[in-house]
Formats: structure tokens, C-alpha cells, sequence
């Protein structure tokens, strides 16, 4: 049996941030916040909080829920761009935590939006070239630690968070046929600069919005029509359409430029943000495991900093 | 291409323009585009540009982007004068 996604749990702060912030702050029209961009809310971590911390809640509770116990974890990987340090990786820290066999192995991939497609590959080819059965893919972002709260253009979007999948041969959905891109020539069109080894002045998150927006307008169609066809598929074929959670207005967009019926397009950010490589298995988790709601396939793309995209179907085993 | 060319094509995209033409006169050009001062210096503002760059084949860079979207009239001046009429 070929490896797949037996459950999924998410791990999200408790602090809540409301609009009522950015109102104030920025002066936005409130409609303009909840029914252009999508959000109403987004958790933050507070305190001494940090993304191993949601990891380790989200790979715990995946364990939990579906009974397996931590001995028989054989692959743990974390999926981040903002680990507690830039050493040790955080799959490492919550390989400790967990207490999971030393026979496991551990290790971080670092992508943001793209991430869970790209990390999802990686972790069934993985678990499959090794012999593995039992694995955790972990998404798990703080992006408000990094945020300028001046700053309107980012501020706003993006929430905290983590999820788990956890990855079997006795799967609920198996992926399909992957396909990958890459544009990055653009990549400081979504930066943090100051933030590892080159020599640069810190600055917070920097996002260019109009140039995000005109990527994946651009090339997620194409790379749709390609993954679809690599999969012997047709649009009418897919029952769901999973994107990356970016904003209201961009999945409404890319929804009318590739002719989707809305209704089979999950938007699902209200109350939690832009969670970066949480948000497709959060909204997995929200509107397909949770209410044990299984429709037959399932698009899955994610696309954002790298630049970079990866996209994939799920189908129900 | 000519400047009613241009906002034949405009009207496509620009809901507020459709209704009316074809008795449209130059003299009311200047108006009408959507709303600014949203997020992203307005999201309808950065799709708008989207379509147009991809309808005329033009780059409109960011720094261009207030003044292109300043009226009707502006707009079609600028896709006028890069798509190589006069």
C-alpha cells in the first residue's frame, strides 16, 4: 500500500487578534478587512511561545487522536521558515519533546506557502524509498514574530500556527502525481532580510502584494492544467479545490481566472489568518477530517515565497 | 490602436465604463476607475493592472501605478502611448 493521510491536527495559539487592531491602527474599513482580505481574526503566539512549541502540540495531537504511539514514528518532517533558532532545527527540538525513538529521522525543509505540497512529497517518497510506515509531516510558522505591525500591508494577513499529518500505508487519502515550480528570480518579492548569515540590516517581513498576486495569476493556471493532466484528470473530475490560504481576494481571483465553480473552492482564513504552510492542512483538517467529510478528490496547491508552487490530488483510498 | 480602441477594451474590465458606451465622450474620460486606498494600495487596483498589463501586452511598473490609475483618461493614455500609437 502506497503511503497517505490517515489524520491531520492543528496546534493554533490562544491569543486572539481581532481587526479592531488594524482599525485602529490603520484606519481600514472593517467590511474591507472580512470580506475583501477574508479575515476577522488570527492567533498569535504570545509570551515565551515559539514554532517548535505549536509543532510539538500538533504532532502530539495527531498521535493522540489516532492512537499511535511515539515508538512508532519512523520519519518526523517540519516544514518552517521561522525554527525557535536557525540551530538546531526544529524537528530536532521536537523529536526531544516527543521522545520519539532515535531511530527516527528528523529533519526540517525550509518553504512557506508552497510547503506542505512540496513537504508532503518529500515525506512519501521518503517513507517509501525507506521502508517506513508510520510518519509525521509537520507545518508550523510564527510569522508574527516578524511582522512590522506598522506595516498594512502584512500585519493583517498572517496568523501562527501549526498542523500534523500523519502519514501511513493505511491512509484515508493517498497523493497523486506532484508537480513543482519555481521563479526565483522574484524571491525578494517575500523577504526577511537580517535573518541569517548575510550581512545585511534586520528588517521585519516585506511582502510585495501586487507581484504575489501577478504570480500566481500567472502561473498557478498553468501549473493546475498540468498537475490535473499528469494525473489523467479533468477540472470537472475534482470534487474539492484546496488552495493556499492567502487571502479572500486572490483565491476569488485565481477561482474566476481558472473558471472553478466557487462552491467547490475552500476559503477558509476567517478566523485564523494567512498561516503560511498551514493552511492547506488546516483547512483540510477544518472542512474534509474533522466533520469526516470525504469527497473523492482533492486539488491541493500552495504557492508563495521562493517564489515557488507545488500542487497535487488527493483521492480517496 | 486607437484611443477608442483602448477603452473598448477597457470596458471589458472596467465595469463602471461598459454602460456607456458606445456615446462615451472624450470630455468625461476623466473619471472612473476603482476604489484606492485599500490594502495593497487597493486590491481592485492591483487586479485592474493585472488585466491590463496582460490585454495590451504592457508593463506597468509600481512607480507608474498611481498616475495610470489617477482617471479613465490617464489610463488610456498611458496604454496609448506604449502600445506604440501616437
Amino acid at each position: 500500500m502506497s503511503i497517505g493521510i490517515s489524520a491531520i491536527a492543528a496546534s493554533l495559539p490562544e491569543q486572539v487578534v481581532t481587526n479592531n487592531v488594524f482599525i485602529e491602527r490603520h484606519g481600514f474599513d472593517p467590511t474591507f478587512l472580512t470580506e475583501k482580505i477574508g479575515i476577522e481574526s488570527r492567533r498569535w503566539v504570545s509570551g515565551s511561545q515559539a514554532t517548535s512549541d505549536l509543532a510539538t502540540a500538533a504532532a502530539d495531537a495527531v498521535l493522540t487522536h489516532a492512537g499511535v504511539a511515539p515508538e512508532a514514528v519512523e520519519l518526523l518532517l517540519v516544514v518552517t521558515q521561522t525554527p525557535d533558532r536557525l540551530i538546531p532545527h526544529v524537528s530536532g527540538q521536537v523529536h526531544g519533546n516527543l521522545g520519539l525513538p532515535k531511530t527516527t529521522a528528523a529533519f526540517d525543509v525550509s518553504l512557506g506557502c508552497s510547503g506542505f505540497v512540496y513537504g508532503l512529497s518529500l515525506a512519501t517518497a521518503f517513507m517509501t524509498a525507506h521502508g517506513m510506515d508510520t510518519g509525521i509531516l509537520v507545518t508550523a510558522e510564527t510569522y508574527s514574530r516578524f511582522l512590522d505591525p506598522s506595516d498594512r500591508q502584512t500585519a493583517p494577513l498572517f496568523g501562527d500556527g501549526a498542523c500534523a499529518c500523519l502519514l501511513t500505508r493505511a491512509p484515508v487519502y493517498r497523493p497523486g502525481a506532484f508537480t513543482f515550480g519555481s521563479d526565483g528570480g522574484r524571491h525578494e518579492a517575500l523577504i526577511l532580510r537580517g535573518s541569517g548569515s548575510r550581512d545585511e540590516a534586520r528588517a521585519p517581513l516585506y511582502m510585495d502584494g501586487r507581484g504575489i498576486f501577478n504570480f500566481v495569476l500567472r502561473e498557478i493556471p498553468g501549473d493546475i492544467d498540468r498537475c490535473l493532466d499528469k494525473n489523467g484528470l479533468l477540472k470537472e473530475d475534482i470534487d474539492l479545490w484546496v488552495f493556499h490560504q492567502a487571502s479572500r481576494f486572490l483565491l476569488e481571483s485565481l477561482t474566476a481566472r481558472c473558471g472553478l465553480a466557487p462552491e467547490k473552492v475552500v476559503i477558509d482564513l476567517l478566523d485564523c489568518g494567512n498561516t503560511v504552510s498551514s493552511s492547506i492542512p488546516l483547512a483540510l483538517s477544518r472542512r474534509v477530517f474533522g466533520p469526516r467529510d470525504y469527497p473523492r478528490r482533492i486539488f491541493l496547491s500552495g504557492f508563495g515565497v521562493g517564489l515557488s508552487f507545488a500542487s497535487t490530488v488527493l483521492t480517496l483510498e | 490602436m486607437t484611443r477608442e480602441d483602448i477603452v473598448s477594451k477597457l470596458a471589458a474590465i472596467l465595469p463602471v465604463v461598459k454602460p456607456k458606451l458606445p456615446a462615451f465622450p472624450e470630455k468625461d474620460w476623466d473619471a472612473i476607475v476603482p476604489g484606492r486606498d485599500l490594502l495593497f494600495d487597493s486590491l481592485d487596483s492591483i487586479a485592474l493592472l493585472f488585466q491590463v498589463e496582460e490585454i495590451f501586452a504592457i508593463k506597468v511598473p509600481d512607480d507608474d501605478a498611481d498616475t495610470v490609475l489617477a482617471s479613465l483618461g490617464t489610463l488610456t493614455d498611458y496604454i496609448l502611448a506604449r502600445s506604440g500609437d501616437r
